[in-house]
């Protein structure tokens, strides 16, 4: 009777322990379903076209007006999404962007950013996009996530989630549908992926670059007599031709085409700045002097705005 | 009541005896598992979504969209160098020529701050001095900080103005060389040429 009993309380107990297991890892998928399984809350998924896209929305998400905008964020044919068709806490807006920048994202738009975003290259149901999230912009007091989808030969796709602190679950809910995203028309993009070879190739030019700059602008510093800063600008100079020689030896991935052509473009400014300098020197030149002064620091602050393009592609900083 | 006693078979205490004693038909004991069972079921399922909503962090990719990893690294701006000084010096050469427009000033003695790119930060604040005889001050470029103008207007002064910090190590020696530092106190350039 006793070991009757024990064998009983045995089961039991195995028993509770399974069906806790079962309720937990059910409890923990229910909340990791993909989109598809998710839209209980919203109604059925159906199919929006949407700009170039078409994605998958719950029913709850109407068509909303007016679009809202987003300070600095010019979107060209921007159609917008919204619980209940409410924009005012949350919603998707999507659209294009103007293209021909270095990034997907507009020079101006991040220009006002605090900080830049934190980028990852995510994988959709059909395509390959930019994830940017941690969006901060002043006096825009919402979560902001970004996705943009480069295409060649046209202008990017952008989608733009947003949602007020108290609607952190629409936020979800948006990014769900942007995971449901198919290009229309477009080939969408299958080839973000950072690629390590030419960032190391791109890291070893600059590092180089900088090696010899910062060896050079200690030493122009230290002793800067006009025949020095001559020598020591036109040695600069040569240092960044080498630089460009070393960029365009390179062939940068379709996702970075247009930063890297940014980026030799900015190096040869800084080379000429440098030529400049020199010149003036040559010249003893206080005006001529002090314009190529200005014209080196610009141009190396076009450098480091090159450089940063490369961070809103996916690329890690060193 | 009497039939729920009957499926509990709640005995009534017998005289002298402590409380009640129930004895549950297998029925009962096979329901009260069940919704003990239910209880810990349902419990658990509301810690599963509970853990896994608070784990998903805010900057997650959210279900239903991967995230691609690379180790790509690639510097996000040139190294801070020292800013370049506002004038050259003059030493073993002939004196900067004077912009077309001359300034009234004929000496510029610029103080401390170091002049700042426009988005590469610079270091600390460093005592940038140049003394160029006969050299009025051009309009800066808008694009670049202006170093603060002001000083001794004397032509022969060579006397830094205040400031600390990186630049405060000051050449020596003649010529259009390397710009060999000088441990001499003081900051001033030679005149000698």
């Amino acid at each position: 009777m006793l070991e009757s009993n024990r064998g009983l309380s045995t089961v039991l107990a195995v028993g509770v322990v399974v069906v806790a297991v079962l309720g937990y890892v059910l409890g923990a998928h229910s909340k990791s379903t993909p989109a598809h399984d998710r839209s209980s809350s919203h109604g059925e998924l159906r199919p929006t076209f949407a700009a170039s896209v078409l994605v998958e929305s719950p029913s709850g998400w109407k068509p909303a007006l007016p679009v809202p905008a987003v300070p600095g964020l010019t979107i060209i044919h921007p159609v917008a999404f919204a619980p209940l068709g409410n924009p005012a806490h949350a919603g998707l807006v999507t659209g294009q962007l103007q293209g021909g920048e270095p990034t997907p994202l507009p020079a101006a738009f991040v220009a006002q950013l605090a900080v830049l975003p934190e980028t990852q290259v995510v994988s959709l149901s059909q395509t390959e996009a930019f994830r940017y999230s941690g969006v901060s912009l002043p006096g825009f007091l919402r979560s902001l996530t970004i996705f943009a989808i480069p295409n060649p030969g046209s202008n990017p796709t952008v989608l733009v989630c947003y949602a007020d602190a108290a609607a952190a679950a629409d936020m979800h809910t948006c990014e769900q549908i942007v995971a449901s995203l198919r290009p229309v028309g477009q080939t969408g993009a299958n080839d973000l992926t950072p690629d390590p070879a030419y960032a190391s190739s791109v890291s070893s030019a600059i590092m180089t670059l900088d090696g010899l700059r910062l060896t050079l602008r200690q030493q122009m510093r230290l002793g800067a007599t006009l025949p020095s800063v001559q020598r020591l600008a036109t040695r600069l100079k040569d240092g960044f031709v080498a630089a460009v020689a070393s960029l365009a030896r390179l062939e940068a991935p379709v996702a970075a085409g247009q930063a890297h052509a940014a980026l030799s473009r900015a190096v040869l400014g800084a080379r000429d700045a440098y030529a400049a300098l020199a010149a003036a020197a040559a010249a003893r030149s206080l005006a001529r002097y002090e314009a190529a002064r200005a014209r080196v620091y610009e141009a190396e602050a076009q450098v480091d705005s090159s450089l940063q393009s490369f961070a809103l592609l996916g690329y890690h900083s060193l | 009541m009497p039939q729920l006693m009957r499926a509990l078979r709640v005995e009534e205490p017998w005289e002298g005896t402590r409380g009640a004693r129930v004895r549950l038909s297998p029925r009962a004991r096979v329901l009260a598992v069940a919704v003990a069972f239910g209880v810990v079921f349902a419990c658990f399922l509301a810690i599963g979504r509970a853990s896994s909503n608070s784990s998903a962090a805010a900057t997650e990719a959210p279900p239903g969209i991967s995230v691609v990893n690379s180790s790509a690294a690639i510097p996000r701006a040139l190294v801070i160098a020292p800013p370049l000084d506002t004038g050259p010096d003059t030493r073993g050469a002939a004196a900067i020529s004077p912009p077309s427009a001359p300034a009234p000033t004929s000496t510029r003695s610029v103080r401390a701050q170091a002049p700042v790119a426009p988005t590469a930060a610079v270091p600390a604040p460093a005592p940038v001095r140049r003394v160029v005889p006969t050299s009025p001050v051009p309009p800066k470029p808008a694009a670049t900080p202006a170093p603060v103008a002001g000083g001794t207007p004397s032509p022969a002064s060579t006397t830094p103005h205040g400031g600390s910090g990186s630049g405060s190590t000051k050449p020596a020696g003649a010529g259009g060389g390397g710009g060999a530092p000088s441990s001499r106190g003081g900051g001033s350039f030679d005149s000698s040429g």
